[in-house]
């Protein structure tokens, strides 16, 4: 029964206690986050440490969790959150491009962004991560919340705090960028 | 066209994003995950008892509540019937010739002398328990002269009321002291035809009266008055007595006359 529940709902039933409604919540997000972290930052290690932060801090608001957004919008936005603690702590630059008086359009790639296990991947994996580190920060978590997360214009927008056309914006850059990066694997 | 060729560019990228193999978070950080989950987790217990109490707690009230009705109606009948003392002595004094006169024709000359009741033990429901008690041979509660004397003085002026359609008169508060005449068991019983004797009262309903015969403390005087004529009938003996030439007894008549019935205003002519 819990399982056809929506995750709003799911995310209730565990802040009243009910801690097998977690599962399900958690079952349905695992790979999702996980994919998004992972390309969001290149490293599964580092992946792995966001994705768990990530999870204990929605553990930690369940209390006073209110469905106001969807579960989805929230706990990517719990992501976004985190991407740019581990930004600041860790890369000034990839901070910075999230901040909104600067413009991801003119921010050129990192070059120090190649990913270290390059070669224990496929060719085509490493050809789609290093199309995507060479994506804006802002750009990537916008297309990887599209397409790894599923979330539509409004909740990315809802999730990193920004206007609905500028989500837009980002999304049309990115995969522009993308498919001039991967032309011949298209 | 372009438009054309970008969708479908978009579309292969896509599947090419998902189709990489970007691998799924370890088993032990599931575990450590779900784990963390749980203890965080308040018992459900405390969250799902109001609920279970809220659709319970109406139905278990309207239970109780029966229950306990059903426990009072049952326990109730059983507990004594308590009598205050300000019961009015009115339905007593109504009541109590009727009984003592029955027992008086069914009781030998020599009976003894009747057990004084309070009032309020001669009513309803408590007349059972008279009976009980008199049955066990149990002393009944003693009640004050005072409490006698008012509940006798109110039965006096109710029942002069009726003694003008035919009941006789009840003596006086002072005739009923101590120190008044002892009836006499062995008064005749013409007046059983009067008043309160049409009533017969069956043998369930004498049975507790056995015991609570009079109102006085001899238990004689009521009796007496209750098996006297009426006053009426004691002059016109008087009368024919004196114009018999027999005025000796004429005299004892009268006097009888004014000790059963001192109130009752003489004509004139055996003043």
């Amino acid at each position: 029964m819990s399982e056809e529940w929506s995750d709003e709902r799911l995310m209730l039933a565990y802040r009243d206690g009910d801690a097998t409604a977690f599962e399900h919540l958690y079952r349905r997000y695992r790979i999702r986050l996980y994919r998004h972290l992972a390309h969001q930052c290149g490293d599964n290690r580092l992946a792995e440490e966001l994705y768990h932060d990530v999870w204990m801090k929605v553990i930690a608001a369940r209390a006073g969790y209110e469905p106001l957004a969807k579960f989805s919008t929230w706990i990517f936005r719990i992501a976004h959150n985190r991407l740019i603690d581990h930004y600041r702590r860790h890369d000034r630059d990839g901070a910075k491009q999230y901040d909104s008086d600067c413009d991801p359009d003119e921010l050129a790639a990192s070059p120090a962004e190649t990913p270290p296990r390059l070669h224990e991947r496929g060719v085509i994996a490493v050809r789609l991560a290093t199309a995507l580190a060479a994506l804006p920060e802002p750009q990537r978590e916008a297309f990887l919340m599209a397409e790894e997360g599923g979330l539509s214009l409004e909740e990315i927008a809802n999730a990193m705090s920004c206007g609905r056309e500028t989500v837009k914006s980002r999304l049309r850059y990115a995969m522009s960028k993308l498919r001039h990066s991967l032309k011949d694997l298209l | 066209m372009n438009d054309h060729l970008e969708s479908l560019q978009e579309e292969a990228l896509r599947k090419l994003v998902r189709g990489v193999p970007v691998g799924e978070p370890p088993v032990d950080l599931d575990a450590a995950i779900l784990a963390a989950a749980m203890s965080a987790a308040p018992p459900i217990r405390t969250r799902h008892r109001p609920n279970w109490w809220r659709r319970l707690r109406a139905p278990l009230a309207v239970t109780v509540t029966a229950l306990l009705a059903t426990m009072l109606v049952l326990v109730a009948p059983r507990q004594p019937a308590v009598a205050p003392a300000s019961v009015p002595a009115v339905a007593p004094a109504e009541q109590a010739p009727a009984p003592v006169e029955t027992r008086e024709a069914a009781a030998p000359a020599t009976s003894q002398p009747a057990v004084l009741l309070p009032p309020a033990a001669r009513g309803g429901i408590v007349h059972e328990r008279s009976g009980r008690e008199a049955s066990k041979g149990g002393e009944p509660p003693p009640a004050s002269l005072p409490q006698v004397a008012k509940a006798i003085g109110e039965a006096r002026s109710i029942a002069t009321d009726r003694a003008e359609a035919s009941g006789p008169p009840l003596p006086s508060p002072a005739s009923m002291q101590p120190g008044a005449q002892p009836a006499r068991s062995d008064e005749p019983t013409a007046g059983a035809d009067h008043g309160a004797s049409k009533v017969a009262p069956t043998s369930a309903d004498t049975a507790p009266f056995r015991a609570t015969p009079a109102f006085s403390r001899e238990g004689t005087i009521a009796p007496l008055k209750a098996q006297s004529p009426a006053p009426e009938r004691h002059v016109a003996e008087i009368r024919a007595l004196r114009r018999q030439g027999r005025n000796d007894e004429a005299d004892r008549r009268l006097a009888e006359l004014r000790r059963l019935f001192p109130d009752y205003e003489l004509p004139a002519d055996l003043r």
